[in-house]
């Protein structure tokens, strides 16, 4: 913001006090190069800094200020470096003049809305059709007249009117997203209004000096282009800004209100400019007025035009027909697995309706249990009681309170609660799924449970996980069925920062062990496998940041392995805990 | 299945006609008399065709109709096209009068076809999706269309310059017979049974239509052609193999998809070529500006005829993004309400997964609990039998029992229903918990 000050002070000055001559021009272009050239840099880091819609944004800033650089560039080169008058050269015409539409295109783009990915390309693309159409009109009405020998008035005048013509554009454009700017993209827009304003009255009042014969470079018509240049320096300099705000408005509902006025106008302008293309053929067709080499030629480039249109119209077009076909497709794919799992539903509805029942009963005996509890510790509070009684009563207390734990366990998993995850051990929780689903009890049947080394605590649900572990069970219970007997071994041991839990079954193994945990993939027997089991317990696992995987085990029978990470931040609050503890125990 | 009378009628009359023709055509020296026969026969040919396709038009079976439709309105066209040359042959006119309806009838005639077999009538799905292709298909028909005029109708307009006209309009009909031959036998590949029979049936009439043509048009430039000649035969012969096609093709039944979503990809590329058709006329139109053996009202014309038909082709894209976009949005909405009813769906597979685990070990759990409610019991049994108890500690300890027997009897109930159920599969339990 100083900078752009000093360097408009500086140019006042200059212009000013340094009489016309080499020192004045090396100044006024070497200031105007250092300013663009500044401007465009910072563009462009806001470019790779910046996401999504604001991204295309800041490409095109950058990519306009890069052309006004190079024309720049290229007129300073010959002032100064070679030292003679600028040759008429259309490059830099074109340039200067192009530096516009990316600018203008820029806001079409409105990087202050968030649109969903599949629409923002479209937005592209009907950018580009306009800048197509821009860089069209400016050949056709304006280059054109190079063509003619001694028509340089005529294109001298016709590209006064077209810069003009695009500056004013510009400057309606960016007052419009002053107006209708969200948020901060508000203030941005006001710099770039600033400069858009300066950046036309500069250039009319520089095209009017140059025709009459008084500018020169570094002279006092430079100055409000040099404010226009240092309006422009802030811009891309405050647009490092917007970036670290950016709020993506993804809430599901609200894009669909905003995908629509984003897109609707440019989708439209682009459409309606490309029809506008034969219009103009025919136009050129039935006007006899215009000399024959610049019809022809005027003719070609609208053909051309009209390829590059619809070329563009063609890439957008198959854009649309595929994301509908992907879209339409993802649909269908949606409703058949609702339809599967809606199927499922019904096929599981009885043992499900089981599983109530034991849920049921459960709450019941945990009443139950409650009186029970509540009896026996009335009998022990007797203070005069004899022993016996009171042994006894501890002894009913004592089996009350382990059925209410089991029953706890039962009615915790079958509740449908969110996940709640909490430091707990493992063993305790595989021993009661053990128990739970009565494996020992199979003829001819070994189960070990062992444990290797120390394991802490890992963050879980107990519920969750019991029924991963009565899944495994139970598919380990089908196997060793199967095979009428055999050894089941759960080994828990820690492996780095993870608890690593085996199943592992001399069953017949898995007949396809990279299918298994894929939805509905069953290999039982109809009405009795859910094919939805293991691939339940492979989303509970993953919820639970661990992983879950099988294999055949070479000796023969399947191997399920679950890595669980330990609870490390618990782990280290409970030994804060111990650290309190012991420090209150010493005081 | 049998015919109607109607199609029975038809198949003989035209096999009747087919008969006379060859001979007479095989006997008769070339007269005015003989030039008017071929001529009627010729259109009597395409109205019986066109009347066979007729009785399809009620075929209760989706696209079906539509299909018949599209290919009655194609030899309507074509009829359109013959009636023209019998009009021309029975006023005795010759050439200077112009060819352009009859040929842009003939060409317009197999843009009918070449849409009807864009329909994929084989297919279950082809139903689907119609609005958006129907544009395309459009699209691809003004293609043909322009093609002839671009490269055909300058020659006869304001001029009669048979020596460019005749090359480029043979040039066109033969290459539009190519590609309706290719349509076939890609059909034809990629079906079995009896659509593979009726496809390869198709190609025959349209291989013979389009060598006749072929044929006819050579012997027309050489001047050995007359109206009811030989050269005629393959044509008679190919619409005359249209009205058993057309009677039999009732038997024809759509089929499913070997591929789900086989029309999407189908309307993928129909907008690829409609595109790419568009695409093809300012390339068309480039070169023509700078060439300059070609008279400059030919230039004028065709360069007035592509902006004009840039500017329909483009109003007509403009029409069909409307509707693209209008349904990808819709798409998306019904999208996302899916992805959202599916994660409902499978949070209640989850929760039932859950429960069929628990039902899965009732029997277990069963058991587990009785162990220690049979302790508690055996317990309480004990405690009540001693004689010292106080009245209190009697009264805690029979409250005890009853809640034992309470629990007891409610794993019993879940072990009853567990019997009521053998076998997972079979039995509905039907006993509702109270809630």
């Amino acid at each position: 913001m100083y900078f752009g000050f000093a360097a408009l002070l500086a140019s006042l000055l200059a212009a000013l006090f340094i009489p016309e001559g080499f020192a004045l021009n090396a100044f006024g272009d070497s200031l105007q190069v250092l300013l663009v050239g500044a401007a465009a840099l910072f563009a462009f880091r806001n470019f790779l800094r910046s996401h999504s819609r604001a991204r295309i944004f800041w490409f095109l800033i950058s990519a306009g200020a890069l052309q006004w650089t190079i024309s720049n560039a290229i007129w300073a080169t010959y002032e100064v470096v070679l030292a003679r008058p600028v040759p008429d050269l259309p490059l830099v015409d074109i340039l200067l003049f192009l530096k516009v539409v990316p600018f203008t295109a820029a806001i079409a783009i409105a990087p202050d809305r968030e649109n969903v990915a599949q629409f923002r390309v479209f937005g592209l693309l009907d950018v580009f059709v306009l800048m197509v159409y821009a860089l069209y009109l400016f050949v056709f009405g304006v280059l054109a007249y190079r063509l003619l020998p001694g028509a340089q008035a005529s294109y001298n005048f016709y590209f006064n009117l077209a810069d003009a013509l695009s500056n004013q554009t510009l400057v309606i454009a960016t007052g419009i997203a002053v107006l209708s700017a969200r948020n901060h993209w508000r203030a941005f827009y006001r710099f770039y209004f600033f400069a858009a304003v300066c950046y036309g009255l500069a250039s009319n009042f520089i095209n009017v000096s140059i025709d009459l014969g008084h500018y020169y470079t570094g002279s006092l018509y430079d100055v409000p282009l040099i404010a226009s240049l240092a309006a422009f320096l802030c811009f891309t300099l405050a647009g490092r800004t917007p970036d670290q705000e950016q709020l993506p408005e993804s809430a599901p509902n609200s894009t669909d209100a905003s995908l629509r006025p984003a897109t609707f106008l440019s989708e439209h302008l682009a459409m309606l400019v490309a029809l506008s293309t034969p219009v103009i053929g025919i136009w050129l067709l039935f006007s006899n007025s215009t000399p024959p080499q610049l019809r022809t030629f005027r003719l070609a480039i609208t053909l051309l035009t009209i390829l590059v249109l619809t070329l563009l119209l063609s890439v957008k077009q198959d854009i649309l027909a595929t994301g509908l076909f992907q879209s339409l497709q993802r649909l269908s794919e949606n409703y058949r697995s609702i339809e599967r799992f809606k199927n499922h539903l019904t096929q599981s509805e009885k043992l499900a309706s089981l599983g109530e029942l034991v849920a049921e009963v459960a709450k019941q005996i945990k009443l139950c249990m409650a009186s029970i509890l509540e009896a026996a510790s009335r009998i022990t509070s007797q203070p005069g009681a004899d022993f016996g009684v009171q042994n006894m009563a501890g002894k009913i207390a004592q089996y009350a309170q382990r059925t209410d734990g089991l029953v706890d366990n039962m009615l915790h998993f079958a509740q449908e609660t969110p996940m709640r995850l909490a430091p707990m051990d493992i063993k305790p929780l595989l021993e009661s799924a053990l128990h739970l689903s009565r494996i020992a009890k199979l003829p001819a049947v070994r189960v070990e449970l062992s444990q290797e080394g120390d394991c802490a605590q890992v963050h879980a649900d107990s519920g969750q996980l019991l029924h991963v572990f009565l899944e495994l069970i139970s598919n380990a219970m089908d196997a060793l069925q199967e095979a009428g007997g055999g050894n089941f071994d759960i080994k828990l041991r820690s492996s780095g920062s993870q608890l690593l839990i085996e199943f592992a079954d001399s069953g017949p193994g898995l007949k396809e062990p990279q299918r298994v945990f894929e939805p509905f993939y069953t290999t039982k027997q109809v009405g009795k496998g859910t094919g939805l089991g293991l691939s339940t317990c492979y989303g509970i696992i993953q919820q639970h940041d661990g992983d879950i995987s099988c294999r055949n085990r070479p000796e023969g029978g399947a191997i399920f392995t679950i890595r669980i990470p330990f609870a490390l931040a618990t782990a280290a609050e409970t030994t804060h805990e111990a650290g309190n503890l012991l420090a209150e125990g010493v005081s | 299945m049998s015919l109607s009378p109607r199609q029975r009628f038809y198949i003989a009359l035209s096999t009747a006609i087919f008969l006379a023709q060859l001979v007479v055509a095989g006997v008769a020296k070339p007269s005015f008399a003989l030039t008017m026969y071929g001529d009627a026969n010729s259109c009597a040919f395409v109205i019986l065709a066109f009347l066979a396709a007729r009785e399809n038009f009620r075929l209760p079976a989706g696209i079906l109709p539509l299909f018949w439709k599209l290919f009655a309105v194609g030899l309507a066209v074509m009829l359109g096209s013959e009636a023209y040359w019998f009009y021309f042959d029975w006023r005795r006119l010759t050439v200077p009068t112009s060819p352009v309806p009859g040929d842009s009838l003939f060409i317009l005639a197999h843009v009918f076809f070449l849409s009807a077999l864009a329909l994929r009538p084989h297919s279950l799905s082809a139903g689907r999706n119609l609005r958006i292709r129907f544009l395309d298909l459009i699209l691809l028909s003004l293609w043909w269309l322009l093609l002839y005029a671009y490269f055909s109708l300058p020659w006869q307009i304001g001029r009669q310059d048979f020596a460019h006209y005749n090359p480029s309009y043979y040039f066109l009909a033969l290459s539009q017979h190519i590609v309706i031959v290719l349509a076939l036998a890609i059909l034809a590949a990629r079906n079995v049974g009896p659509w593979r029979r009726f496809y390869l049936q198709l190609l025959v009439v349209f291989a013979c239509i389009g060598a006749g043509n072929f044929m006819l048009s050579v012997a027309i430039d050489s001047g050995k052609y007359y109206s009811g000649s030989f050269y005629d035969t393959p044509f008679f012969c190919a619409i005359y193999l249209l009205v058993p096609i057309a009677a039999f093709a009732p038997m024809l039944q759509p089929q499913p998809d070997s591929r789900p979503n086989r029309e999407l990809i189908q309307s993928v590329w129909t907008a690829r070529f409609a595109m790419l058709g568009m695409l093809s006329l300012p390339v068309i139109a480039l070169p023509g500006l700078f060439t300059r053996d070609i008279p400059a009202g030919v230039a004028i014309f065709r360069l007035r005829l592509v902006f004009g038909a840039m500017a329909l082709l483009g109003a007509l894209v403009y029409w069909k993004f409307n509707l693209l976009a209008l349904e990808l949005r819709q798409s998306v909405q019904l999208t996302r309400d899916s992805i959202e009813n599916l994660s409902a769906v499978q949070q209640q597979v989850t929760h039932s997964e859950k429960l069929v685990a628990l039902g899965r070990l009732t029997a277990g759990a069963a058991h587990e609990i009785s162990n220690p409610l049979t302790a508690i019991f055996g317990y309480s049994e004990l405690l009540t039998d001693i004689p010292t108890l106080t009245p209190e500690d009697r009264a805690n300890g029979e409250l005890i029992r009853q809640q034992v027997h309470r629990a007891q009897s409610a794993v019993n109930s879940l072990r009853n229903s567990l019997r009521q159920s053998p076998a997972p599969g079979t039995v509905l339990v039907d006993k509702k918990p109270a809630s």
